[in-house]
């Protein structure tokens, strides 16, 4: 037996399991993928996915990796140890700063990385992408990781101006230059001050609108920034916010003709 | 009959960027945006006007979301029961329950999902 999608009138229904000990992912992921009329269940831990395992058969696995008890590496073990005759994708999800090497995750089998924040279309496109993939032993898929490196994803930018019904956003990404800007002034006082809770704020509020309006590398580094900060790590502060200075000024001197 | 059609929203939200995103992508249905960066004026605009809806961001200055939505269902009168949809990056890993039981009736992450968000919006000003 390898899987038994349900079967409706039309169409074979595909089974995702997600399993994630935090109630908000799931039920994100899941309104996320309620798109696809993919029929979904959720668990809330990996010894909960092993029960529902053995009763019943998924054709997607959707596994976050920082879970209390057993954690994702260790529910995949037990996966293939006790179901081998379960073959379907096994898909992590990580938050970026995780500091696990990528190849720690195709070595322990699973087929994709995503890492959070999951914006949705990425989702709903690797969960697309694997399960109409007919060869799941295919190497590793990093999504999105390859993308950080961009200073403006363009179809974040397209996707707001069809929410926006609008020939141009710039305009949104003008409010951005401006508030960032002042929040690179506030910080300027706060960072040698070390007023750790202040900067985590505005650090919490760029990395949402970068990661908004598509601006990948800043959305990456300021995550990096808010990931380190509240593990107590305040030793690279300084430089990790030259850094963050030098690529908002990159940012303002590239965005009108990138947008263009 | 009113001569008004638009639905009044309340948007408490740190970030002008997402305050302005919301205001255009709303106006599409028909829905005329308040808005407020910081917990004290929210609740404050909150008290003076009638709102059908709020959206209210969790990471907010001086009063955070949770607090807002909190005072607001201390409101014994109809003004009280608003719906309230919660949006956040969810920095300080809350759970669920946390914005349930402070009496929001949604909660969606960022990076936001508009078509969510517009689903919801439609599902309590319709």
């Amino acid at each position: 037996m390898r899987t038994t999608p349900y079967k409706t009138k039309y169409k074979l229904v595909k089974r995702i399991l997600i399993v994630d000990d935090n109630a908000i992912n799931r039920k994100y992921a899941r309104s996320v993928l309620k798109v696809g009329l993919w029929h979904i269940e959720e668990v809330e831990s990996g010894e909960a996915a092993l029960q529902l395992l053995a009763k019943e058969s998924f054709d997607l696995i959707l596994m976050d990796i920082q879970m209390p008890g057993m954690d994702g590496f260790e529910c995949l073990k037990r996966i293939r140890a006790d179901f081998p005759h379960i073959s379907c994708p096994v898909l992590a999800v990580t938050a970026f700063s995780s500091g696990r090497e990528r190849s720690a995750f195709s070595e322990a089998g699973f087929q994709a990385l995503i890492t959070k924040p999951i914006k949705p279309s990425e989702l709903r496109n690797a969960v697309t992408e694997w399960l109409s993939s007919s060869d799941h032993k295919a190497h590793l898929i990093i999504h999105k990781e390859e993308k950080t490196d961009q200073i403006i994803d363009i179809s974040v930018y397209e996707d707001l101006k069809r929410y926006t019904r609008s020939d141009s956003v710039i305009d949104i990404y003008e409010e951005f230059e401006k508030e960032t800007s002042d929040f690179l002034e506030q910080l300027n006082f706060l960072v040698p001050a070390k007023n750790y809770p202040e900067i985590l704020s505005i650090l919490h509020t760029i990395k949402g609108n970068a990661g908004s309006l598509g601006l990948l590398i800043l959305a990456n580094h300021t995550r990096q920034m808010e990931g380190k900060l509240k593990e107590a790590h305040y030793e690279n502060l300084m430089g990790d916010f030259d850094l963050l200075k030098g690529q908002f000024s990159s940012f303002v001197d590239n965005y009108k003709r990138l947008l263009k | 009959m009113t001569e008004v059609d638009y639905k009044k929203v309340l948007v408490a939200e740190d970030s002008s960027v997402i305050q302005n995103l919301l205001k255009k992508i709303l106006m599409f249905e028909n829905c005329k945006i308040t808005s407020a960066k910081d917990g004290l004026v929210a609740f404050k605009k909150f008290e003076e006007t009638d709102f059908d809806l709020v959206i209210m961001d969790i990471n907010l200055p001086s009063l955070d979301g949770i607090e807002v939505t909190k005072r607001i269902r201390a409101i014994r009168k109809k003004k009280g029961n608003v719906p309230i949809i919660g949006i956040s990056g969810n920095a300080k890993n809350l759970s669920t329950d946390t914005f349930f039981e402070a009496g929001m009736n949604e909660y969606l992450q960022k990076p936001l999902d508009y078509d969510q968000l517009i689903e919801l919006v439609k599902k309590y000003v319709a």
